[in-house]
């Protein structure tokens, strides 16, 4: 019995080493990619020094709020169009006898 | 087992989407967009009625006739009353009006309802075609004072939703000039007054806003016209009004932006 339980350790360890191995070996290497700038966008000014302002939790606060505005605007459409008006016939057209 | 089925009606509750059971103005929408389908059902059946009975002047095809032109013109107004229940919906949930706001164009719709209920009871007795002709009518005659409601009531809530953005606008100036105002000290006198002139072309742009709203709600109050065409004229010069004040507050936001950037950076 115990030697059963020792040969099936043996098999899931030998399988496991091999697997380790096989996968090693076939992994492709990313190939390196040139990355460009997009042309017309401004790099973000990380050289520039931040004020003391910036790092305020009032700061971070104002600025989350002017996006959040920003974004609320954009999206706002202001004419709804599945309010219009249904178009119905009015007269009921029995004149033409 | 009493246990477990409270508990499961508890999770079903929790699991329901919300807007399964607040949703009251798509539900009126769902239902317009049924009553609409079943209008143009009716509407068809009638034409073709008609155009029976205006080519063969027979007994059976003057009783399809009649029958069909019931059904359209009670069609038509359940149609009407479906659209009418949609705005009142659409009133209640916009979040920019003031209760009196909603209070004066839900008494138009009201009175439009009004009418469609006592009209659509006329149509009832109808028992010839120039009865039908007689009580379709009533309608023609009234349907610009319907129509002149409809669209003040369109416009109003466009600019609910603009009056909505322009109260965000004004927290976040008033955020902005707090925080300008508390952190003074640490700016150069250069930089503070650049600040102070942004700051003053932000106000500006909700003051060209506020003008603008004055003269949709002016131009709103007064809509007229002696045709559908021309109210819809009216309603296309409110309407470049209300998109030339959603643009003040944009320009203003975008004007926001950059204020934030210059505070963020010491140079």
């Amino acid at each position: 019995m115990l030697k059963k339980i020792l040969y099936i350790l043996l098999i899931l360890l030998l399988g496991g080493w091999v697997g380790f191995w096989v996968n090693k070996t076939v992994q492709i290497k990313p190939s390196a990619s040139v990355t460009t700038n997009p042309i017309g966008t401004q790099p973000t000014p990380s050289n520039r020094e931040q004020s003391i302002i910036a790092s305020q939790s009032a700061f971070l606060n104002a600025q989350q709020s002017v996006a959040s505005l920003s974004a609320s605007i954009s999206t706002l459409t202001i004419t709804d169009t599945i309010l219009n008006p249904p178009a119905i016939e009015l007269p009921l057209g029995f004149d033409s006898k | 087992m009493k246990a477990i089925l409270s508990l499961l009606i508890v999770v079903i509750l929790f699991l329901t989407p919300i807007h399964f059971i607040s949703a009251t103005a798509e539900t009126a929408y769902q239902d317009y967009l049924f009553q609409y389908d079943q209008y143009r059902l009716k509407l068809n059946n009638f034409k073709v009625a008609r155009t029976e009975y205006l080519k063969f002047q027979t007994l059976l095809a003057e009783t399809t006739a009649l029958d069909t032109v019931k059904t359209m013109m009670m069609q038509r107004n359940a149609l009407l009353r479906a659209y009418l229940l949609l705005l009142t919906e659409k009133l209640n949930e916009n979040k920019g009006l003031t209760t009196n706001d909603k209070q004066v164009y839900q008494t138009i719709i009201q009175n439009e309802n009004t009418f469609l209920v006592n009209h659509t009871k006329l149509i009832g007795s109808i028992s010839s075609v120039s009865d039908a002709t007689d009580v379709s009518k009533q309608l023609e005659s009234h349907y610009l004072v319907l129509y002149a409601g409809v669209r003040q009531t369109l416009t109003t809530l466009s600019l609910g939703e603009l009056i909505t953005r322009n109260t965000q606008y004004k927290a976040t100036f008033d955020e902005l000039r707090t925080l300008v105002e508390l952190n003074k000290q640490t700016v150069t006198p250069e930089k503070q007054s650049t600040i102070d002139r942004w700051l003053l072309q932000i106000n500006n742009k909700q003051n060209l806003y506020q003008q603008k709203a004055e003269q949709i709600i002016t131009a709103n109050s007064q809509l007229k016209g002696n045709t559908q065409t021309e109210m819809d004229e009216v309603s296309v010069t409110i309407q470049k009004n209300l998109n030339e004040a959603k643009q003040y507050l944009s320009e203003g936001t975008a004007f926001m932006q950059e204020l934030v950037t210059l505070m963020q950076y010491k140079e």
